[in-house]
């Protein structure tokens, strides 16, 4: 077996592992053969409740949310060429948080948040992008400045809609810091669609993006439509971050940190760092929002700080070497 | 048998025209070399005539249809550049960076990673492979290539798309003489064996060496063009380069040699 293949396959096993380290853990203690039991024989019993209406659908949204924040980071770290780029730290998700605030204030009843969501997101990235390709080209600092400026300037005005509108600290607090607590199986699925489209979209272009991940000029030469390769990419990354952040809000670092430690262990050949960073993603949420809802004598704290306090350090750390590479720019 | 050709052609960046009212035609099976000083519009030429910079003014025809107008595959399969090698480098092994020569004759299956390549693409990697003498370095990756190696790697990438019309820009960059010799002969039986080669290059006693024909340019405008010893005349060389360039009758009767002086 070739070191990739193995890669995957132990990547796999992680989030089977992680799957069911988060389905075990909660205040109502479950033992692994309750869970088993009864997760293979769902019924009326308290405990079946807990796992199938409570534990599951969460476990499977962290999974997805993950998977989604690590497939739209890969992304756009290939199409900016630009190891820091994170839907997080680049305004994607504070973009589709305001989107799906202005939809949810303008028509209240109507199930349309995700829809504002994606344009908010497709909006941001197209900002993010325009900065970056600026005539003569920018330095990959200056790229996440202007994104993180972004997501400031997109986050405050949610915040301030919110503030005068719903004048509702929870739901602030809520799409600032991310949160999967009470998640639905209807949100499971649309996580679960996305998802699957921009898997499989993505890999459908994974050749495009090595090639564009090379350079434009010779993704140009090599036959590909780069304008249109670039839309067809914003709106795949922009689909699966837009239904991440509408089920789970904003959420940093994930889209950060699963892309570079596929790309570490298998290379940037997006044929295998593509299902290693949606893999390696959905595990890391579904450990960090185990650790968000175990904290002893508080219960539950929201699932960013944990990604947070995380993948921060580890940001500073690329940017420190980022910045060392390009000479201090 | 289709030609490559300007007419007229213009581009200005920052509204300085790098490229001035520029008609020339090319024929495949030959080799030309457009030689000039820095800023004289060499990489702007290769990159109108790819399709990557839109012209101001004038045309690029490809068999007479405008190369701008081609869909991206057809015009793929037609002609392709190898830009100037730029510092960052990535990791992916040799024969998939030239398996990507291929990418536009993948079918949906191929894409989705649910068959492999055909026998003619897998065959064309190899021949480009062997061609550019990269088949040993094969699995390696590109980052831990030598200057020349990458160099011969980016070369196989375009072979293996079997484009007609194949434009390189500073092929013999950061090669050594031994190097860069081997990277002209290459391109010159890719001449030969019918492909049209378009070279922007810096070294002129190489390009003349090798190059059936020779673009002289300077500040965007096209100074002369023909064989390598009517190009590469001591005034003119003088006129483009400035006062310090001999240029001598090769002792050993074949193209013109270019001497610094001091």
């Amino acid at each position: 077996m070739t070191h990739p293949r193995r890669v995957l396959l132990l990547s796999a096993l992680a989030l089977v592992v992680s799957l069911v380290v988060g389905l075990w853990t909660g205040p109502t203690p479950v033992s692994l053969s309750q869970l088993t039991w009864s997760l293979v024989h769902p019924n009326q019993s308290l405990i079946s409740v807990i796992i199938w209406q409570i534990r599951l659908p969460r476990v499977l949204a962290a999974a997805l949310v993950g998977g989604s924040l690590a497939l739209a980071g890969l992304v756009f770290q290939a199409l900016l060429k630009n190891p820091l780029a994170d839907p997080y730290l680049i305004g994607t998700s504070s973009g589709a948080s305001l989107g799906a605030t202005l939809m949810l204030l303008l028509f209240p009843a109507m199930a349309v948040i995700p829809v504002g969501a994606f344009i908010g997101a497709v909006a941001a990235v197209f900002a993010a992008t325009a900065a970056a390709r600026r005539r003569g080209g920018t330095s990959v600092v200056t790229v996440i400045l202007v994104g993180y400026a972004l997501s400031v300037i997109l986050g405050a005005t949610t915040a301030l809609l919110l503030t005068l509108h719903a004048n509702d600290l929870q739901t602030i607090f809520f799409w600032e810091l991310g949160g999967l607590g009470g998640v639905l199986w209807p949100q499971v699925t649309e996580l679960a669609v996305a998802l699957a489209v921009g898997v499989v979209g993505v890999l459908y272009l994974h050749r495009e993006l090595d090639a564009v991940a090379i350079g434009e000029e010779e993704a140009h030469a090599l036959g590909i439509d780069v304008r249109r390769l670039r839309w067809q990419l914003i709106i795949l990354a922009g689909l699966v971050t837009a239904v991440a952040v509408s089920a789970s809000g904003l959420i940093g670092f994930v889209g950060l940190v699963a892309p570079h430690v596929a790309r570490r262990l298998v290379g940037s050949l997006h044929r295998y760092a593509l299902p290693v960073a949606v893999l390696g993603g959905a595990s890391f949420l579904i450990l960090a929002d185990t650790i968000a809802r175990s904290v002893p004598n508080i219960g539950e704290i929201p699932v960013g700080i944990v990604t947070a306090l995380l993948g921060g350090p580890f940001f500073i750390v690329l940017l420190l070497r980022t910045t060392r590479l390009e000479g201090g720019r | 048998m289709s030609v490559l050709e300007t007419r007229r052609l213009s581009f200005a960046y920052h509204r300085r025209l790098v490229v001035a009212d520029m008609s020339i035609t090319i024929h495949p099976g030959q080799l030309l070399a457009v030689v000039g000083p820095n800023g004289a519009g060499k990489s702007t030429l290769l990159r109108l005539l790819s399709g990557w910079f839109e012209p101001d003014s004038g045309q690029v025809l490809l068999g007479g249809a405008p190369v701008r107008s081609l869909r991206p595959q057809e015009r793929a399969r037609q002609v392709t550049l190898v830009p100037q090698m730029s510092e960052a480098a990535h990791d992916m092994p040799v024969e998939e960076l030239v398996a990507l020569g291929r990418l536009t004759r993948l079918s949906l299956r191929q894409r989705l990673l649910l068959s492999p390549l055909s026998a003619a693409d897998q065959s064309a990697i190899d021949r480009a492979l062997s061609a550019a003498d990269v088949g040993e370095l094969a699995k390696r990756p590109f980052r831990e290539l030598s200057g020349g190696e990458r160099s011969r790697a980016r070369l196989a990438v375009a072979l293996a798309q079997e484009a007609r019309w194949l434009l390189l820009d500073e092929p013999e960059a950061h090669l050594d003489p031994g190097h860069a010799q081997t990277m002209m002969a290459c391109l010159a039986a890719q001449a030969e064996s019918g492909h049209g080669v378009v070279a922007a290059m810096h070294d002129l006693t190489l390009a003349a060496a090798f190059a059936d024909r020779m673009l002289l340019m300077d500040q965007g405008r096209l100074v002369a063009v023909g064989e390598p010893s009517q190009v590469l005349t001591g005034p003119l060389v003088q006129q483009v380069y400035g006062g310090q360039l001999s240029v001598m009758a090769n002792p050993d009767g074949g193209a013109p040699v270019v001497l610094p002086r001091r």
